[in-house]
């Protein structure tokens, strides 16, 4: 059950209908409990008029004198009464009984003990009735060994009975009540089941509302958390937060598409015009038109290639080939394409590097990235400016004058087609070689990060 | 007519020249923002081709900057941002086209004719002086039906001629419009031009000359009544 609103229905309604079900079965039981209680209590009051008739004098001449048991208990002598009784003498004497019962009998318990019993009966017409049961010493006279009656005497047994038919009754309005105000207190917490969660989920209703409008050209927006209660208000404040991710995510997509679309846009403009101006105008075109022609096509694949092994590197698809690789030599292979374009910009080079350092790395990546921070250090730093290369144990330094290069650069530096100047012209870089660059760091599990201080561009790339 | 160029690519822009050049057109090229804007402010071009993203100024700035100081000239904007956001900050610049990269040649010279005609209040690419008729689309010029046989440079000075008939043309004015490299003052490159067009639009031994010599002034281009 996914649903928070049925899930309350159910908790809320079911725990309801529960307690008032256990609730009902309580007062039942203590009504008719009570019920039975005062029915003993008047059985009991009228067992002491039993007793104390039943204890006149010992003989059957003065007790023919004394109150008559018949005369004392009239409630019991009404036909279709609810009172009966029924006295079993010693010895099968004759049983006397109740005018109320009529032709009917009560159950003989059998033998009884001093304490009185009180129990639920039948009566010989399957009537369900309250007793109680005890026993009343008889005359000596009666008893076996005379004389020492008093001390050993006979006892009769008494059965005093009232129909439980009005107590029943009783229990039955009972029940009906409890079922009528349970119904309408059922259907009173329905409505109110139903006010409460429209109040208390009307924020979650908002909110769905608030999130289907989102798309990605409302990703601006943000959700209002004026008069969010505060259990949803750290929920508020994820979607914010996620909201501008996705805001900075899409930005940079943009920006991206953006690009590429400079990026290749150009190149292939050049490439139209040379080729229409060549067709149209075919004495203009000759070796030069068809150098040019092969230069951007060289252009265009190496960015094509750095776009490919960026999604690749991205993706986490391209598998390592790990080896010791002599970093030194490494930096050293990869400087010397550019030593002649350093030596044509008269920049100052100043390498300091340790002469055995080994990493356990993938050789070929690491050689992009060596190759990208030279290449920038070579093609950006002002003519004559200075280039430092160096070497550590963990460390490979890449460093270079950058007086135009402002703090705001350092952040931005790192995405696709990112270069400080916007038109783009001017080098061959596609402007790739350090996002690429980052990615084959982090591949490697290498940070690469860069710093500006007192107009000199630092790259550190280092282990872990 | 005379363009100005200012792309950063060099190849486009080499590329780009040559195209306007071979269609009949002085170009002046560069491929920085700053020299451009300063070439647009000195001198008087029919029309300018603006790359928007620019070293040391973007193509917007150069165009705010020229329409600020009340230069009207045709500005086209090159570019390879296509967004429409881009294009309606272009046109609301107050650049008259623009045109997104990569783009075909012939568009591309069809417009920037347009907005050269644009610029003599022509709506259409013929025009007419007497029996004289010039379609600048199709490249064709006709002398009472005569078809006239002119290079692309002689067609340029006939075409700047009629589109401002009536008007006396300097010699300076032909000198900018046509000549994209500075005339020597001692040249008489204008004269020699106007002699050889002269000699190319009388067909017949009885046409009328229509370019007239004003002394001290330049040239005017009518159909004297007398």
């Amino acid at each position: 059950m996914k649903s928070i609103r049925r899930r309350l229905v159910v908790w809320l309604l079911g725990g309801l209908a529960l307690l008032w079900i256990v609730a009902g079965v309580g007062v039942y039981r203590s009504v008719r409990q009570g019920l039975i209680k005062s029915i003993d209590a008047e059985l009991a009051a009228d067992a002491l008029t039993v007793r104390f008739v039943g204890r006149g004098d010992e003989d059957a001449e003065s007790r023919a004198r004394g109150p008559k048991l018949k005369d004392r208990l009239t409630a019991y002598q009404v036909e279709n009464g609810d009172s009966f009784y029924q006295i079993w003498p010693p010895e099968g004497g004759v049983v006397e009984r109740s005018d109320s019962l009529g032709g009917l009998e009560l159950t003989n318990p059998g033998a009884v003990g001093k304490e009185d019993v009180f129990t639920n009966t039948r009566m010989s017409d399957g009537r369900e009735v309250r007793s109680m049961v005890f026993r009343v010493p008889m005359n000596a006279g009666r008893g076996p060994g005379k004389g020492k009656g008093r001390f050993n005497p006979a006892y009769s047994v008494v059965m005093l009975a009232k129909d439980l038919a009005g107590v029943e009754r009783t229990l039955s309005a009972l029940l009906g009540g409890l079922f009528i105000v349970g119904l309408l207190a059922g259907l009173g917490a329905v409505a109110l089941v139903g006010l409460a969660l429209r109040d208390g989920l009307g924020p979650l209703d908002r909110l769905r509302e608030a999130t289907r409008g989102i798309d990605a050209s409302s990703l601006s927006s943000r959700f209002p958390k004026d008069g969010v209660p505060e259990e949803l208000l750290p929920v508020y404040g994820s979607l914010n937060e996620l909201l501008s991710r996705l805001e900075r995510g899409f930005d940079r997509e943009r920006r991206f598409s953006a690009d590429l679309a400079h990026e290749m846009r150009t190149p292939v403009a050049e490439l139209k015009m040379l080729s229409e101006v060549a067709l149209k105008w075919p004495e203009e075109s000759g070796p030069n038109t068809h150098g040019q022609t092969l230069e951007i096509a060289q252009r265009l694949q190496a960015t094509i290639d750095s776009l490919l092994n960026l999604a690749r590197w991205e993706s986490g698809d391209s598998q390592l080939c790990v080896d010791s690789v002599m970093i030194g030599e490494l930096v050293a292979e990869c400087w010397e394409p550019w030593a002649a374009k350093a030596g044509e910009r008269e920049l100052q080079t100043n390498f300091q590097i340790r002469e055995v350092v080994v990493w356990e790395t993938d050789g070929g990546v690491l050689r992009v990235i060596v190759n990208n921070l030279l290449s920038n250090a070579v093609e950006y730093t002002p003519r004559g400016g200075r280039v430092w290369v160096g070497v550590e144990t963990d460390l490979i330094r890449v460093a270079n004058d950058a007086p135009d290069l402002k703090e705001t650069d350092l952040e931005r530096m790192f995405e696709r087609f990112w270069r400080a100047d916007a038109s783009r012209s001017g080098t061959g870089h596609s402007g790739l070689g350090l996002s690429l660059a980052r990615q084959g760091a982090e591949m490697l599990g290498l940070t690469l990060d860069a710093n500006l201080t007192d107009g000199v561009l630092h790259f550190s790339l280092k282990k872990g | 007519m005379r363009i100005l160029l200012v792309e950063d690519s060099v190849r486009l822009r080499e590329t780009l020249a040559v195209a306007l050049k071979r269609s009949g057109y002085a170009v002046d090229a560069t491929g920085d923002g700053r020299e451009g804007l300063w070439m647009a402010q000195d001198h008087s071009y029919d029309a300018a081709i603006l790359d928007i993203m620019l070293p040391s100024m973007d193509g917007l700035s150069i165009l705010k900057e020229l329409r600020a100081g009340g230069d009207e000239t045709p500005v086209m904007f090159l570019t390879a941002r296509d967004a429409v956001d881009d294009r309606v900050a272009g046109l609301r610049g107050g650049a008259d086209d623009y045109l997104v990269k990569p783009f075909a040649l012939d568009e591309l010279l069809a417009r920037v004719e347009a907005m050269c005609r644009r610029g003599y209040q022509k709506a259409t690419s013929e025009v007419v002086v007497a029996d004289l008729r010039l379609d600048s689309a199709g490249k064709v010029a006709t002398r009472n039906g005569v078809p006239l046989d002119l290079p692309a440079r002689e067609f340029a000075l006939l075409e700047y001629l009629m589109l401002r008939a009536g008007q006396v043309v300097t010699r300076t004015q032909i000198e900018e419009h046509i000549y994209d490299d500075l005339v020597s003052p001692m040249s008489n490159v204008v004269d020699s031009a106007i002699c050889a067009l002269r000699k190319k639009i009388a067909v017949a031994g009885d046409s009328k000359p229509l370019i007239h010599t004003r002394r001290g002034q330049g040239y005017v281009m009518e159909e004297k009544k007398r």
